[in-house]
């Protein structure tokens, strides 16, 4: 029964019928990062239609996933794997269960927090947050210290007028 | 004098200074009058898709509705940005979900202006006039490179083919500028996985960069602040990546030295010789 749920989930979501499937595997072949998943594209599919989602959102897959759209723009059932993952990475947000790539969430709760500040991303405050979450310090430093020596990660702070109407709408 | 509506984007101002700036000298220079959005918000990136639907679509809508009063098409330079917008836009299309979004923004939409990506604004056909009568006048092989965003989801943009793109390269050519085939035009850099998992972006920003050169370019030019980003940020082989609208300036000979400082891989050479083939 609940891998109905899940299913018939996911479809209404993501606007798309997973049953369409045929494991033609084009999804694999063409995905720019499926090297580097746990659960590869196809199988990701599979694994929605048989309910298996303690998996998925355990999964490094759905974090890995760039959302590049390769996916879909290229099977033939123009069914899009990208979408379920997305779907799968609010699941496991709204859950507050822990991500198997915890970088990766950590870097968009840096970024919707810096959003619900300012209205808009400020880098450096950002990225502060970003590290304290992480806590890794000195990946990118040298990067980061270049950038910032460019003048390409100001510290001044900009706020746009209808912040209200920002932190309304993400309350 | 043609005016259009312009949403920079968070970058615009920042990590890609050297877009935005390029950008409105050459519009300046054109002759067209930029009206930027009143009181934007961050488009939302790929962490409201990422962390909730439901945001994913009003931090962009807001920004449309923004527009509005200004009555005239929205272009935008920033891939996601775009993408972003144009997602929004297609669920103001949906009755449905347009009630939804009306009741949270409080207001109605009775007008939407058309959302283009700035390439787009190029290819009109007065302003491929000016470009061709700014042509290069030598010879120089760039790649052309699109990323992700601009293409797909081809069902949502509605603009380039996601398979074979063109605008980058006709503007080039247009130009003077010969662009070279190579199968990496809309691969994918990593886009934000850079931050979470440096190593994977760097094994595709090497992909990318040694299959540009192995198709004999020089450069690489690419209209996404953050496709910029990661192949200037992740790779090993000094090898230069532009804005298009930098190129843009060389011809009409409004460049400035702050862009090319701005770069994290030096691009002078490349440069130095389009200022000597310049027409």
């Amino acid at each position: 029964m609940s891998e109905k749920i899940l299913l018939s989930e996911v479809n209404a979501h993501t606007e798309q019928d997973l049953k369409l499937c045929y494991q033609c595997q084009k999804c694999t072949a063409t995905c720019p990062v499926s090297a580097f998943m746990d659960i590869k594209p196809d199988l990701m599919v599979r694994k929605v239609i048989t309910g298996q989602e303690e998996e998925i959102l355990k999964s490094k897959t759905i974090w890995v996933c760039t959302g590049c759209e390769t996916c879909g723009s290229r099977c033939p059932n123009l069914i899009s794997v990208g979408k379920i993952n997305e779907f799968m990475r609010e699941r496991v947000y709204k859950k507050g269960l822990s991500a198997a790539v915890k970088p990766a969430l950590d870097i968009h709760i840096s970024f919707l927090n810096s959003i619900k500040r300012f209205g808009i991303v400020n880098e450096a405050t950002m990225l502060a947050e970003f590290k304290l979450r992480t806590k890794d310090f000195f990946s990118d430093l040298g990067i980061g210290l270049k950038m910032f020596l460019k003048g390409k990660i100001p510290l001044k702070i900009h706020r746009i007028k209808g912040l209200d109407e920002i932190k309304r709408i993400m309350r | 004098m043609q005016e259009i509506t312009y949403y920079p984007g968070c970058t615009l101002k920042t990590t890609a200074f050297e877009y935005g700036d390029s950008t409105l000298t050459v519009l300046s220079k054109l002759n067209i009058k930029v009206n930027e959005i009143p009181d934007w918000n961050c488009c939302g990136a790929a962490s409201a898709k990422s962390l909730d639907h439901r945001l994913s679509i009003l931090i962009p809508a807001r920004n449309i509705r923004n527009a509005c009063s200004l009555k005239s098409d929205i272009y935008v330079p920033c891939a996601g940005c775009y993408n972003n917008l144009m997602k929004a836009k297609r669920a103001i299309e949906d009755n449905k979900k347009r009630l939804e979004v009306e009741k949270e923004l409080n207001c109605k939409f009775d007008y939407l202006p058309e959302i283009y990506p700035l390439m787009n604004l190029f290819l009109k056909d007065e302003i491929r006039g000016v470009l061709r009568s700014n042509k290069f006048k030598g010879s120089l092989k760039v790649a052309a490179y699109y990323g992700c965003a601009f293409l797909r989801p081809e069902e949502v943009l509605r603009n380039e083919h996601p398979e074979l793109p063109k605008s980058i390269d006709t503007i080039l050519n247009d130009l003077g500028i010969e662009t070279v085939e190579w199968p990496l035009k809309n691969f994918c850099c990593g886009g934000d996985l850079s931050l979470a998992d440096s190593a994977i972006v760097s094994k595709l920003v090497d992909k990318i960069i040694s299959y540009a050169k192995e198709a004999g370019s020089e450069a690489i030019v690419t209209a996404c602040p953050l496709c910029q980003a990661n192949l200037e940020m992740r790779q090993n082989l000094n090898f230069p990546v532009f804005y298009f609208t930098e190129i843009i300036g060389i011809a009409m000979g409004v460049d400035k030295d702050i862009w090319w400082k701005k770069h994290l891989v030096d691009p002078s050479n490349l440069v130095k010789k389009l200022k000597e083939i310049k027409g």
